[in-house]
């Protein structure tokens, strides 16, 4: 689908005939691609109902692929908040890929009707497990994502490894939650053999945003 | 010296014609003879916190007389930058061009009204093909075409983005562009010639700088440089990882090199392959290109390299890809010297790359700052109302996520080289209390920061809260001071070791941070950044001041000696004198600081 007939849906459904005033900043012959939905969807809106955004966007950060663009990360969070566009998968928004004509419509069918809006459900932050090694090799076989990160010292890992961990110490995790570069909808297993330190490296992340962090420890 | 290159290619990478743009000269801290050294940060309003898009002729004009209504002009606040949202989409004969609709009268109308009312005028491009916001109007190519007409619309400051570049990942390019930033996997080398051979695998190298590792299958990986566009990766110390072989050779000889490899496309393993004889002192770089693709990351072939010339006994070979950073610097000094030479004007150049190739290390040599991490906030104003910030965020947008990395990078910046550049101030956005404003305000300033408003102007009257904060003349006369030295963190209640060059995220803490003056003062700022109040004892001494300010301050002799101290809050005014030389604060509301200026009592 081309971005000028897209336009022509929204100048025609959406704004009653009114012009989009944001579309001169449009190439009308590009192809429209999803992260140019969320924009012109969330201008619309703007423009002829001017809804509020959404204060709370906890949802979208899991989506990994928004913060690839600082401009466009808030237009597609809101379209994802609000319900009006889904994404691809629960880690993936699909920013870049072409919108089909059929979706576009449907976008706007629910920017248009509230009852029909099918926003995701908001971050719920799991209170920190404790499990032991075995439990979570149980755990991750259906894991979507996770990271199994070693917070004990150096030479412990070296001395006594744990398989598919990266050893990330407390301390550095401590002073600096986000150097584990995780995704926000990854879970994260913290291991430390007794689970003191994996459990200072837990709270720390959840204090710093992170929503679903498991204290791993031995049997 | 290299010849001043003054349009890059859209074709291929640009080909490193001198030292000065290799990863080798970073440390050298001389920027470009051409580069005016001596400015102090610049200090101004930018149209994208507050319009985002919606910016227009109109506004901006608005916006001026704002600043002169409201004395921000007097008190230094001078550049009027124009963000993303102000060209046609399209060059028009190859040149770039108003939006007719937002900006009827283009550019050099506009110029022209500020500098009548004694303001600077500020626009806004990118070094990859596109803006941001989609025109495809970016100066790859058109360094010399921009930069004539940048002339002709009288511009002062040029803030330079990098979405769309072509020779890295960078924001809305391929991900596929990694494959010119990282080096492929490398399973080994092999030296030869008649009477000698040697097979050098890569668990018999060196890995050195940062980043790059062995894998278990037995191959060198991840060699490239960090990515420091998101919060969690520290901007100090060497940020590139290199595979380095150090060989004895029989005899002085040309010897035949091949190395097994094998190439990606993807952040961590890419296609390019950069190769020096000897230490980067004297370096000899013999490789510097990309590689035919393998079949696959694990996918390993053997290429003969051209023939390498070694010395009889000890040699170093270095297998390395620092174009992140040198492709980067490339394309702004492109933009650096075409300004240079079109424009009447100083120019200043604000690299706006969000930090991703570690601009800290190289930008001095051709930009006035450079951006450290990806934007403050997403959630931009328009025309019809103020957009919204936070103080603590888990990803970049944020007072905080800001103000942590651009803390420990006092050392990079200076009057010789440019400011870090923490994006700009949110002030006067929705989300941000007064307290917050106020902190934010003593944390930029005490920082260096460039001092950008970006809020309605038209919102804010003159002794309101906001006024006082962004108006406070010895708050502003700190980031303005001509000993132009960015603060140092001198505590921090999480951590003893290093506090100016450990980066902690965590924000359940307390800092104070030391700023020498040129009349020989000293600035000290204690830093509540959690939301709760905290008591505690957050002290630092005149012997620990001195210790890490080195010698930064002026008057050292008679700082150790001094009996008494005169301490001004400049905020409440109350003068203080104590004869104590510890500097303490028992008690901090969440987001808020004290912000003092230290005399000796002579």
């Amino acid at each position: 689908m081309k971005i000028g007939d897209f336009v022509w849906i929204l100048e025609h459904i959406v704004l009653c005939g009114y012009r989009f005033r944001m579309v001169d900043q449009y190439d009308l012959n590009a192809p429209l691609l999803k992260r140019d939905a969320a924009r012109m969807l969330h201008e619309a809106l703007e423009q002829e109902y001017a809804e509020e955004d959404e204060e709370d966007w906890s949802a979208a950060r899991a989506l990994q692929d928004l913060f690839d663009c600082g401009m466009c990360v808030w237009h597609s969070a809101q379209m994802y908040c609000k319900g009006i566009m889904p994404a691809d998968t629960p880690e993936i928004f699909g920013s870049t890929r072409e919108v089909s004509p059929e979706e576009a419509r449907e976008y706007v069918d629910r920017l248009m009707h509230h009852e029909k809006r099918v926003p995701p459900a908001p971050v719920q932050v799991q209170p920190v497990r404790e499990i032991t090694l075995e439990e979570m090799e149980g755990e991750i076989l259906s894991a979507r994502t996770y990271r199994l990160i070693d917070v004990r010292t150096p030479a412990e890992h070296r001395d006594r490894p744990v398989k598919n961990s990266v050893n990330i110490p407390m301390r550095d995790i401590f002073l600096n939650p986000h150097c584990i570069q995780a995704h926000l909808g990854e879970t994260l297993y913290l291991y430390c053999g007794r689970g003191y330190r994996s459990g200072i490296a837990a709270q720390a992340m959840m204090n710093a945003g992170f929503p679903n962090v498991v204290v791993v420890k031995d049997a | 010296m290299a010849e001043h290159k003054i349009r890059t290619s859209r074709n291929h990478p640009e080909e490193i014609t001198g030292r000065e743009f290799t990863h080798a000269d970073f440390a050298c801290g001389k920027a470009f003879p051409e580069k005016r050294t001596g400015r102090l940060p610049a200090m101004g309003w930018n149209s994208w916190n507050a319009f985002g898009s919606s910016n227009s002729e109109d506004l901006t004009k608005q916006m001026a007389d704002r600043i002169r209504e409201l004395e921000l002009d007097r008190l230094g606040y001078r550049y009027v930058v124009l963000d993303d949202g102000c060209y046609r989409q399209e060059r028009v004969d190859g040149k770039l061009a108003n939006e007719p609709v937002k900006f009827p009268s283009g550019f050099r109308a506009l110029a022209d009204y500020l500098h009548e009312r004694g303001l600077l005028f500020g626009m806004y491009n990118d070094i990859g093909t596109n803006l941001c916001a989609g025109a495809a109007v970016g100066t790859c190519g058109f360094e010399d075409v921009d930069a004539e007409i940048y002339a002709d619309w009288d511009i002062d400051f040029l803030k330079v983005d990098n979405c769309y570049y072509l020779w890295d990942n960078a924001t809305f390019s391929a991900q596929e562009n990694a494959r010119y930033t990282y080096a492929p996997n490398l399973r080994g080398i092999r030296i030869q010639k008649p009477g000698f051979k040697a097979l050098l695998e890569a668990a018999q190298g060196v890995l050195t700088g940062n980043g790059a590792r062995i894998t278990e299958g037995g191959y060198a990986t991840e060699i490239g440089t960090y990515d420091g566009t998101n919060v969690g990766t520290t901007p100090v110390g060497e940020r590139s990882g290199e595979l380095r072989f150090a060989i004895e050779v029989p005899e002085d000889g040309t010897y035949d090199l091949s190395v097994i490899y094998a190439t990606g496309a993807r952040p961590g393993v890419g296609a390019w392959l950069q190769v020096a004889i000897g230490e980067e002192a004297a370096e000899n770089r013999v490789y510097d290109a990309l590689l035919p693709e393998t079949g696959g990351e694990e996918d390993f072939a053997e290429l003969r390299l051209s023939p390498v010339q070694l010395s009889k006994g000890a040699n170093v070979i270095r297998l390395m890809n620092h174009r992140r950073q040198e492709n980067t610097l490339q394309s702004y000094a492109a933009m650096f010297y075409a300004l240079k030479a079109k424009s009447k004007r100083e120019v200043l150049l604000s690299i706006c790359e969000w930090g991703k190739t570690q601009p800290q290390n190289w930008g001095y040599k051709v930009g006035d700052s450079w951006r450290i991490l990806n934007d403050i906030t997403f959630a931009v104003g328009s025309d019809r109302g103020p957009g919204s910030a936070k103080w603590i965020d888990p990803g970049t947008p944020s007072i905080t996520s800001q103000y942590d990395k651009c803390v420990i990078m006092d050392e990079f910046a200076g009057l010789d080289r440019g400011w870090n550049d923490p994006d700009m101030m949110v002030i006067g956005m929705r989300g941000i209390t007064e307290t917050q404003a106020r902190t934010h305000m003593n944390m930029w300033c005490m920082m260096n920061a460039p001092l950008m408003l970006g809020m309605d102007l038209r919102t804010v009257e003159k002794g309101d809260a906001i006024w006082r904060i962004i108006a406070n003349e010895s708050v502003i006369a700190l980031n303005q001071d001509p000993l132009g030295i960015q603060a140092k963190r001198v505590y921090c209640s999480l951590t003893d070791a290093e506090p100016d060059l450990t980066y902690v995220t965590n924000h359940d803490r307390v800092d104070i941070l030391a700023k020498p003056l040129a009349d020989g003062a000293i600035a000290l700022c204690f830093i509540n950044l959690s939301e709760w109040e905290k008591r505690g004892d957050f002290s630092v001494s005149r012997g620990r001041i001195l210790r890490m300010l080195g010698s930064k301050v002026v008057n050292a002799e008679g700082w150790e000696k001094a009996g008494s101290f005169l301490l001004r809050d400049l905020w409440t005014g109350e003068t203080t004198r104590t004869e104590s030389d510890i500097f303490r604060v028992e008690a901090l509301a969440g987001c808020d600081s004290v912000l003092l200026r230290v005399e000796i009592e002579t």
